[in-house]
């Protein structure tokens, strides 16, 4: 079947082989909410916990996250159509002071691939972006830091974004390397994810979805 | 027993007199000039300015009067840097910006920023070859690198230091991160081994020129080789051991076996940090002295038992105390506690350098600073 050749592409990285198979799934009628669901965030999720596991690295989770990229500019319109929802919205960034981005690209590119609609703010985000980029249908605010000189940032954004009376309807997680659930319990974060492969588990934990 | 008798005697396995000490000795042991500053004034030291050693990392330029205070064993020659800080600083919005002999460009946020980091690089496209025809590589030839080497190198061994020389610009790997930019140099190890090989060859070339040229110059006066690569995370390697194997240990081995030709009996350090452990039997291999910095948090670095498994045939220069952890956000109480855990279990018969586990940075309280270096020194004797 179609939808576990697509599944093999996108989780072996094979991003050139991907539009041709969701167009031939697409013409042989398969919906795309399946394709979606079956074909490719099942193939992510897949990827994620071999990341977890330690059975792929960066390099194989850019290339699926490619591949899964690849997938979703063919399909989004055919999902839009269908009026098929995301699962829910996140904003990401790395905090202020903070120029790092590779695993917060990660992790948004996992989040992506678990069916997440993410907005992307980039590196060096002030608590007042972050506020910012808030809006009625945000669900999750997640925040990266690789240093421990840039992490105490994490606290001020969960300040700016409570006195702007947003704190109680969003989820907040945090995660980078010297990130730990101390620290996300000490500062009232929702969630902690240590790696990118279970950033998508612990976002659909935390929302209780998916 | 000098310094440098120290230093030598636990680098050739044998237990000196007591465990040598390193703060700024390295690439790598080093302190934020925001700590540094702070720690100057809490010792009670006259008031100097902090510069930075290293534009990237602003890594404080050390006064001897500092290292004399702390009894530091090591000392590092002062070479001229390609990365980050030849050319003049410059405005560009919210951030200071610097373009570098590489033609990187690095930059620092104006409001809360603290070090220098990777904005553009110069192979950041599709046509590498094209950029190739235009590219200029650092001339490892150019006199410019070597002026200053002999008198500091002098100066130190004189001092009865141990004498560390830096490399050409850092690790291969890191190198090749930084001119190819991070997404696409993590790409090119999945799917452009063609593109990886050419650049990596090409920084092994050129590194090898240098150490030929620096261990020629200063013959015998280096004690130390400072190289570097970073592989490895927090929780786990960035790459897999299989393309560590397949694309970047022959050209390590290359390199490594380039320097050790250069200066035979010369010690061979590898800063390689986070959850490097997979990979340290291939460190082993491919004539790895030294591993730093022993990162103490980072997965399965537990000094126990990296002394067990590889304390015969490697040094630990490093592994104090958790940077990243006590050392920063702990009571001197926990400070003290496990710098004498750390050191019970990596100084049993020398091939260790005490240090902590990572750099110094801005936050770290000098009380804690004080707790950590008292405590070593307390119990630095091997008798």
């Amino acid at each position: 079947m179609g939808v576990e050749k697509l599944f093999e592409a996108i989780a072996s990285g094979n991003a050139g082989a991907v539009p041709e198979l969701i167009e031939a799934e697409l013409e042989a009628g398969t919906s795309p909410g399946l394709i979606l669901k079956d074909g490719m965030i099942s193939a992510m999720e897949l990827v994620g916990s071999q990341f977890e596991q330690g059975e792929v690295y960066v390099p194989e989770m850019l290339i699926a996250a490619r591949a899964m990229q690849a997938g979703l500019s063919v399909l989004k319109p055919h999902l839009i159509e269908e009026d098929i929802p995301d699962l829910g919205r996140v904003v990401i960034g790395t905090v202020q002071g903070d120029l790092h981005d590779i695993g917060k690209n990660l992790v948004a590119m996992m989040l992506e691939g678990a069916g997440f609609e993410v907005l992307d703010l980039g590196t060096d985000v002030s608590p007042v972006k972050f506020v910012e980029a808030v809006d009625d249908n945000t669900d999750i605010v997640a925040m990266s830091a690789l240093l421990t000189t840039t992490m105490p940032q994490m606290d001020h954004v969960i300040e700016a974004l409570t006195e702007a009376g947003l704190r109680n309807r969003l989820k907040i997680m945090i995660g980078g390397a010297p990130v730990t659930q101390v620290y996300a319990d000490q500062i009232g974060a929702d969630a902690f994810a240590p790696d990118a492969g279970s950033a998508a588990r612990m976002a659909k934990q935390v929302l209780g979805v998916g | 027993m000098n310094s440098r008798e120290r230093v030598l005697t636990a680098l050739n396995h044998k237990e000196p007199d007591r465990i040598p000490y390193d703060l700024c000795g390295t690439a790598q042991t080093g302190i934020h000039v925001g700590a540094y500053s702070n720690l100057r004034r809490h010792l009670g030291l006259p008031s100097r300015e902090a510069n930075p050693r290293n534009l990237l990392s602003q890594f404080a330029d050390p006064h001897e009067d500092f290292l004399e205070v702390l009894k530091v064993d090591v000392r590092h020659v002062p070479r001229r840097s390609t990365i980050g800080e030849t050319y003049e600083q410059r405005e560009e919005g919210n951030y200071w910006t610097r373009t570098d002999q590489w033609a990187i460009t690095w930059r620092m946020p104006k409001t809360n920023g603290l070090y220098y980091d990777l904005w553009l690089s110069p192979f950041d496209l599709d046509d590498v070859a094209g950029r190739l025809n235009t590219y200029q590589w650092p001339d490892p030839t150019d006199p410019w690198h070597y002026e200053l080497l002999r008198e500091p190198a002098q100066k130190a061994r004189d001092k009865g230091k141990a004498v560390v020389l830096q490399g050409f610009t850092a690790g291969i790997l890191e190198t090749y991160a930084w001119l190819r930019g991070y997404h696409r140099y993590f790409m090119d190890l999945a799917t452009d081994h063609k593109t990886a090989s050419y650049l990596l060859d090409k920084l092994v070339e050129i590194k090898a020129v240098y150490w030929q040229r620096a261990l020629g110059e200063l013959d015998g006066l280096v004690d130390i080789v400072n190289e570097t690569d970073d592989i490895a995370a927090q929780h786990a390697l960035m790459i897999s051991p299989d393309t560590y194997r397949t694309l970047i240990k022959p050209r390590h081995q290359k390199l490594f076996a380039a320097i050790k030709k250069a200066a035979p009996g010369i010690k061979l350090f590898l800063h390689s940090c986070g959850a490097i452990r997979p990979l340290i039997p291939d460190f082993v291999e491919i004539g790895v002295d030294i591993l730093n910095p022993i990162q103490l948090g980072a997965k399965d670095m537990n000094p126990v038992e990296l002394k067990r498994e590889f304390g015969r045939d490697l040094c630990f220069w490093g592994g104090g105390v958790d940077a990243q952890g006590v050392l920063t956000s702990g009571t001197p109480k926990q400070v003290r506690e496990q710098v004498r855990k750390n050191m019970d279990a990596l100084a049993p018969s020398g091939g260790f350098v005490f240090a902590a586990d990572h750099v110094i940075q801005a936050n770290v309280p000098p009380e804690n600073f004080v707790a950590m270096w008292e405590t070593f020194r307390e119990h630095s004797s091997y008798s």
